[in-house]
């Protein structure tokens, strides 16, 4: 008898549920129950004292950080304990910069004929900044190989979004497709200081269209090669 | 166990009660009671600005006559205090321009003051024409309200536009209301986000930040605003973008891929000296961006995006202080609303603008922190976003973002009316409005 009762209460709640989710479109809810997902996820790990967030400077020392650092980062430990794919720091000399020797982006050019089938465009999701599939993988594979045969090799990793996000968000969006393209090169034993990242967000379009496909050749990394002598 | 079942069948109504009231529309100030004042002017250069600036100040409201007969008539009449306030007018402006020279008198309608505005020589040294009809506009709305209007201020804006198949955008400024617009940097690359610095100092007298694309990766620059091209500014490794600056001037927050993602850095900073230290990774989470960093007016706190949870959304942080020994988490904000991007902290520290995604298009929303509220500002089929404040908080320049051109509009909270301020060739975005 309880149990029946438990049982009516309980497909009361899950009809009361739809009928609420009904007044909102099939991907706000998604949304929702993506966001929730996220959130009881992260706070079983903190339960079981598994730190998600990372953690900031703690005492007036760090502060100030080592002499020869450049810059105080995060307490790394937490990241890199549960990052599937870890992210890979920027190389310490920019491109062009007084002192470098690596000129600016101007003297990078994109890859001549022969080259052209090796750094292809690798195309992503929408908001997405995983590699898609195999081929994409293979891709990737061909190019840290040949980056190692040839070791004088200098590349830009160009990310770019198609024209439905803002464009702040974008640039960060951006940033994160052709920082993930480089950690996969980095993986595969390519110099991670011949690979520099920029993102253009959705400031330069392939395709000016507004369709889906339009979209979907936007959404990319592009990429330029320098060859130091 | 037996509460967790009844939180988790609970726990769906409970995320979903902040969306269940979203078409309400709730307006931030009361009820329009702006002083009316009409306009009598013979130069229609200057009428047409007076016009604009106390029509759109969000403190008064401007009126001039419609047809050349009625203002002929009543240019002439004397300030009579019982026929201009049969008129329902609250004050009567009467102003000239004169071989170079403009003139002004301010009658009000209320107490019968006759009030002299200072007359000003359109020709001054490194001044245009309209800036000096401008300053006429402020000390009208200063003389009334008591209070700095926005007619003097300056925005600032990247223009983008296909050159010979290359994209290139330079950093532009105009009047507040649009008009005026000059090209300030000659880069010849891709220059975006302007930010001007809040706090004068020896260091920042005369200057402004913006993101160059000049060297492949994106960097902060500085630049004079007399000067073509900038220099780089943080030595920092990786791309910068999107620069804030707290309004004591002693903090930038940008974000910075140094570390191989899409991070949000603070950068310490003194106003008479330049940067103090070095830069600190002030918060990262895996598979996350963070994007567009802004101080709340006392220096404390930052809202910035992350889609951490995977829709993008306005969290706020610390901004740490030496000694603390807290680790600041950042604590979402908005919640109403989804796609929450571009978040701009009010000069008064009440409210924060950001863009949101509602029924499809991004709208400018603005967070009411004395109400907790989230309120909608703006309609219709076109993307808004990247709004910035005025420095009497209750004005926002935002840019659209259609598929063919890129606008800068302005509102008023009061009022909530869109006005184009910009036209012409080129993507008009990333307004800053001058401290």
């Amino acid at each position: 008898m309880k149990r029946n009762l438990l049982y009516l209460i309980f497909s009361l709640f899950v009809i009361c549920y739809l009928c609420v989710g009904c007044h909102h479109s099939s991907g706000t809810v998604w949304e929702d129950t993506k966001t929730m997902g996220r959130y009881l996820q992260r706070k079983g790990k903190l339960f079981w004292r598994k730190d998600v967030d990372s953690r900031m400077i703690a005492a007036a020392d760090e502060f100030v950080g080592p002499v020869e650092a450049e810059f105080i980062p995060l307490k790394q430990e937490d990241l890199e304990a549960q990052l599937v794919s870890a992210a890979v720091p920027q190389p310490v000399e920019s491109p062009g910069v007084e002192g470098s020797s690596i000129p600016s982006i101007e003297y990078f050019s994109t890859p001549s004929p022969e080259l052209a089938a090796l750094f292809k465009t690798v195309h992503f999701n929408t908001d997405e900044h995983t590699v898609r599939g195999k081929g994409d993988y293979e891709l990737i594979d061909r190019m840290a190989h040949y980056m190692k045969k040839n070791p004088k090799i200098y590349i830009f990793i160009s990310g770019h979004c198609d024209e439905r996000a803002s464009e702040a968000y974008n640039l960060a969006l951006g940033t994160r497709r052709a920082n993930t393209i480089r950690s996969l090169l980095v993986k595969k034993g390519v110099n991670p200081s011949h690979i520099y990242t920029v993102s253009f967000g959705k400031e330069m379009p392939v395709d000016l269209g507004h369709t889906p496909d339009a979209w979907a050749k936007n959404r990319r990394v592009e990429f330029k090669i320098f060859k130091k002598e | 166990m037996r509460n967790d079942f009844w939180i988790l069948i609970f726990l769906p109504f409970l995320l979903r009660a902040h969306d269940v009231d979203q078409n309400i529309v709730v307006n931030l100030t009361k009820q329009d009671t702006s002083p009316v004042i009409y306009i009598s002017c013979d130069c229609p250069e200057l009428r047409d600005l007076l016009l604009f600036d106390l029509s759109h100040n969000g403190v008064t409201k401007g009126m001039s006559q419609q047809t050349e007969e009625e203002a002929q008539i009543l240019s002439k009449t004397p300030f009579l205090l019982p026929f201009w306030q049969s008129k329902g007018y609250d004050y009567v402006l009467r102003a000239c321009a004169l071989d170079q020279w403009i003139f002004g008198t301010l009658f009000s309608c209320r107490t019968g003051k006759i009030r002299e505005i200072s007359s000003r020589c359109l020709e001054e040294e490194n001044v245009s024409k309209r800036c000096v009809m401008h300053k006429m506009s402020e000390e009208i709305e200063t003389l009334i309200t008591q209070k700095k209007g926005i007619s003097g201020s300056h925005i600032y804006y990247a223009v983008q536009s296909l050159e010979n198949g290359q994209w290139k955008s330079e950093i532009w400024t105009a009047d507040y209301d649009g008009k005026n617009a000059r090209q300030l940097t000659q880069e010849r690359s891709y220059c975006i986000h302007p930010t001007l610095f809040p706090a004068k100092g020896r260091f920042t007298k005369n200057k402004y930040l913006y993101v160059n694309y000049k060297l492949g990766q994106p960097k902060v620059y500085i630049n004079s605003f007399d000067m073509p091209k900038g220099n780089m500014f943080m030595p920092i490794r990786g791309s910068q973008l999107l620069p804030a600056l707290s309004y004591a001037g002693d903090m930038i927050a940008f974000i910075c891929d140094a570390q191989g993602r899409a991070d949000l850095f603070i950068q310490p900073f003194d106003p008479d000296r330049g940067l103090v230290g070095k830069p600190m990774q002030l918060y990262s989470f895996p598979h996350a961006v963070q994007a567009s960093p802004s101080f709340r007016p006392d220096g404390k706190k930052i809202a910035f995006v992350s889609d951490r949870d995977r829709t993008p959304r306005v969290y706020l942080i610390d901004v740490p202080t030496a000694g603390d020994q807290k680790s600041p988490r950042p604590i979402c904000l908005t919640r109403k609303y989804r796609e929450n991007i571009c978040p701009a902290w009010s000069p008064d520290g009440k409210k924060l603008a950001y863009s949101a995604k509602i029924g499809g298009f991004r709208q400018i929303v603005v967070y009411d922190f004395v109400n907790q509220e989230e309120i909608q500002l703006t309609w219709g089929a076109t993307h808004k976003e990247n709004p910035c404040w005025a420095s009497n908080s209750t004005h926002i320049i935002f840019n659209t973002a259609a598929p063919s051109s890129s606008e800068l509009f302005l509102i008023d909270l009061k009022k909530k009316e869109m006005v184009q301020i910009t036209s012409g060739p080129g993507r008009k975005h990333y307004p800053a409005w001058s401290p």
